[in-house]
């Protein structure tokens, strides 16, 4: 890791990701929710032009504010309130507003453009910030090498493990783009498929290929970083295999998306087109008459006034059975929550296994069944542990299970208790009457809500029930103690011995 | 074993006259010392580790020596060296700090390895070798280390096989509340409270003790019970080290050695569980990815006992 890198790092490669990938994304879906909804409102057709200077800004801001070394809440807050300053002076400006004298700013084609110049900034900080991390890590390393870089970044456990958290967090962030994007392409697609054109579908395939060149590079940091802490590297073939199956996914995305759009595509109609034609037909109801225009509208110069907007926002806001554009926007959402949901699950576990790491899981298929195994395992243990949680209430002081645990019935470092099988009925039968005393004392223990597992020794699981039940607290530990002397101390109990064993668990069994 | 339960209480509460508010420190490391093995203390300076090991050499009426190791520290300096005499024109051998019963070697990680290494035949062997000749250490010998936090620059690390020889480890942590004002309040006389401890016990019966922990009955499903332990760290795959068989073993005697300090002459699961804590954290490597994760020794051994079903009960359930 030398100077050179680090600074290419700081000055260029990880501000184009903050630049990149949230300008894309919030461009995209304007588009598609301008395609698709007329009614959202007149944005300016320059609008990308600020989103670009807005992320532009943060990055070089924030450069400029690491390289003074000033850090907070506040100056990133200056930034920001001068950014909309700047966006509304800007779009004064290119409305002629600023030469009519018209200077007010509660219209819905400023307010929007501000907003999403604001939500765009907020991304791009972000992003930037988790990289930043990495940033860190790498400058506490700089001038290492080999071994030697090893062990520095051994050493910096705290920075290390905060890169690493930071680089989830920012991969979890471009799956989730990349989802909403896709859900406002399927929406668009569904809501009026003819105002796709091809500046839309270049645009997101353009958006889904900086997707996956950010989430590789991302996935490539923690790959180093974990072979630093003695991972093990990915092999040429799997890279290889990765890039030929994103470049695959590529063009079948691109393929499959470019028949579908307009009136005059390039290529025959497909089915695909059919399809979109079909739910289009279903789910549209007639419009009234009169209200807005019949022909699908371009996408960048929509023809209605503002006075006919403000109406159909007001309809749409109008919770009345009988609100036809209230009818329609349910049904789309519906629609989108139910094939556009599963669609999103499928792309995923076709693109998961480019992440994996060993080569017999870089098979979709494969994964795919695994996947599907696991889950029918995860959903079949959730339902026994939810009918076992019934059985069981806790109370007092005993600590009541997240929801998490009781479905799944494992902790958080995946550590597995020991499983709390029942005892056959031909094992119980085995066993001496002292043994089979206390397994009616944890049946008594478990009614109170102390739960017995199998980690837990006599004398433990005594200490936890006398918690819950202090009136028998002495009773119980000299029943584990007696259980234990017969267990684990190599001879047999004195007659009476047995009779204070018996005599205590009496006491307890009786005990409501 | 009700010989050695009151023995260790009448050495805890010697200690504690020094030593405040860690009863199961205390209890942690006489259990080592009646296991004939060796302890390192890891920790953040002043939190009480010289004392402590002071307070038990004073309570045992043993030979106390102490080692303050420094980056120029040789093996002859541990060991002893062998000085000219001009009147009897031989050379005297004059023994170095090792040879005694307790010793104390503070900060052993800022000594070079080559002196880690003249200590590992001590504590290995109970003898050491010196220009050819070995020389026995008395017995008992008992080997206190203290080590700085890793990230302190200037330090060489301990390499596992030096790591492994200590018979446990523990981290004291900083006192409670009302041990801190009680260690500050007892400090208003000019002496140390360490010149209030008398000793209590000699070595004679230290040794006696230790015979006496060996014969502490351990049942055979206990005895698989530490194996299924154990034998779990070999197939985890977030270490690059799983526990020896040397850990077994003190795992073995830990126990031992608890239900003795407790007054049992037979181990039950708890004395398993209560040290296993201590004699394991040090045997297990973690892979670096997940200690970067935040991932622990102590968290990946608890989560060893929490997977591993205790014997006696786990049928009949």
């Amino acid at each position: 890791m030398d100077e050179a890198t680090l600074r290419s790092y700081r000055s260029y490669r990880h501000p184009l990701f903050s630049v990149l990938l949230p300008f894309l994304f919030v461009w995209l879906v304007t588009a598609c929710l301008r395609a698709a909804l007329p009614a959202l409102g007149r944005i300016p057709g320059v609008y990308p032009v600020l989103l670009l200077v807005a992320t532009l800004s943060e990055a070089a801001v924030s450069g400029y504010l690491t390289a003074r070394r000033a850090q907070g809440l506040l100056p990133r807050l200056r930034e920001l309130v001068v950014l909309l300053v700047f966006s509304l002076a800007f779009l004064k400006l290119v409305s002629g507003d600023v030469f009519r004298g018209d200077w007010r700013v509660g219209r819905l084609d400023i307010v929007l453009p501000m907003i999403l110049v604001a939500a765009e900034w907020l991304l791009a900080l972000a992003i930037h910030g988790s990289l930043r991390e990495r940033e860190l890590l790498l400058s506490l390393v700089v001038g290492k090498d080999g071994g030697e870089l090893k062990e520095s970044i051994r050493a910096m456990g705290a920075e290390a493990a905060a890169s690493l958290a930071a680089l989830a967090r920012l991969r979890r962030l471009i799956v989730a783009l990349q989802a909403l994007a896709f859900l406002a392409v399927f929406f668009v697609s569904i809501a009026r498929p003819g105002a796709i054109t091809p500046g839309l579908v270049l645009l997101a395939i353009a958006h889904f290929a900086v997707g996956l060149v950010c989430f590789f590079t991302v996935n490539g940091y923690r790959e180093w970083q974990a072979v630093m802490g003695d991972g093990f590297t990915v092999s040429r073939r799997i890279a290889s295999r990765r890039a030929g199956f994103a470049a695959a996914l590529c063009l079948v995305a691109a393929l499959a998306l470019i028949p579908a759009v307009g009136r005059d595509a390039p290529l025959p109609s497909s089915y695909l087109e059919a399809f979109m034609a079909w739910l289009q037909r279903i789910t549209t109801l007639p419009e009234a008459p009169g209200r807005y225009e019949t022909d699908t509208p371009e996408v960048t110069t929509p023809d209605y006034s503002l006075e006919q907007q403000a109406q159909v926002l007001r309809d749409m806001g109008s919770f009345d059975r009988g609100n036809e554009a209230l009818q329609r926007l349910v049904r789309i959402i519906l629609i989108v929550l139910v094939a556009g949901g599963p669609a999103a699950v499928i792309i995923g576990l076709l693109v998961a296994p480019l992440f994996r790491k060993r080569e017999e899981k870089v098979r979709p298929l494969r994964a795919l069944r695994a996947w599907l195994a696991r889950t029918a395992q995860a959903v079949a243990q959730g339902f026994r542990n939810f009918l076992a949680a019934l059985r069981y209430r806790p109370r007092g002081e005993v600590r009541r299970k997240s929801l998490r645990e009781i479905i799944f019935g494992r902790g958080d470092a995946g550590a597995e208790r020991a499983g709390d099988e029942r005892a056959g009925l031909f094992q119980r039968l085995g066993q001496s009457r002292e043994i089979r005393t206390f397994v009616k004392v944890i049946r008594w223990g478990e009614r109170r809500g102390v739960r017995f597992h199998r980690s837990l020794g006599p004398r433990e699981y005594a200490g936890s029930l006398g918690a819950a039940a202090p009136e028998v607290r002495g009773d119980l530990e000299r029943l584990a103690d007696i259980l234990e002397e017969l267990l684990f101390s190599g001879r047999g109990l004195t007659p009476r011995r047995t009779e204070e064993y018996f005599d205590a668990a009496r006491l307890v069994l009786r005990t409501r | 074993m009700e010989t050695v339960s009151s023995w260790v209480a009448q050495v805890r509460q010697s200690v504690g006259k020094a030593f405040y508010g860690k009863d199961e420190a205390i209890d942690t490391v006489l259990a080592a010392l009646l296991c004939r093995g060796h302890v390192l203390i890891e920790d953040v300076p002043g939190v009480g580790k010289t004392i402590l090991a002071r307070a038990i050499a004073m309570s045992l009426r043993g030979e106390f020596r102490q080692i303050q190791c420094t980056p120029d520290l040789l093996p002859a300096d541990v060991l002893g060296v062998s000085i000219f005499n001009p009147k009897t024109e031989e050379f005297d051998f004059r023994p170095g700090p090792v040879i005694t019963n307790i010793l104390l070697v503070d900060e052993i990680n800022r000594a070079t390895p080559r002196t880690q290494s003249a200590l590992l035949e001590a504590m290995a062997e109970g003898q050491v070798s010196v220009e050819g000749r070995s020389l026995p250490l008395p017995d008992p010998f008992f080997l206190i280390a203290t080590e700085s936090p890793a990230a302190s620059e200037g330090t060489f690390p301990l390499p596992e096989v030096q790591k492994d020889r200590f018979f446990l480890s523990l981290s004291l942590g900083y006192p409670a509340g009302d041990s801190e004002r009680r260690i500050m309040t007892s400090q208003r006389q000019l002496s140390h409270p360490l010149s209030s401890i008398t000793p209590v016990s000699d070595v004679a019966t230290l040794v006696e003790m230790q015979r006496k922990v060996i014969e502490v009955h351990v049942e055979p499903s206990l005895q698989k019970y530490i194996l299924s332990i154990v034998g779990l760290s070999r197939t985890d795959t977030r270490l690059v080290l799983g526990i020896s068989p040397r850990g077994s073993l003190a795992l073995y005697r830990g126990a031992q050695a608890m239900a003795a300090i407790r007054g049992r002459d037979y181990a039950v699961p708890e004395d398993i569980k209560d040290i296993a804590v201590p004699v394991l954290r040090k045997r297990v490597l973690l892979k670096s990815e997940h200690a970067a994760r935040g991932l622990t020794e102590v968290d990946v051994v608890r989560q060893m006992l929490e997977r591993t079903a205790v014997p006696g009960l786990k049928d009949a359930v």
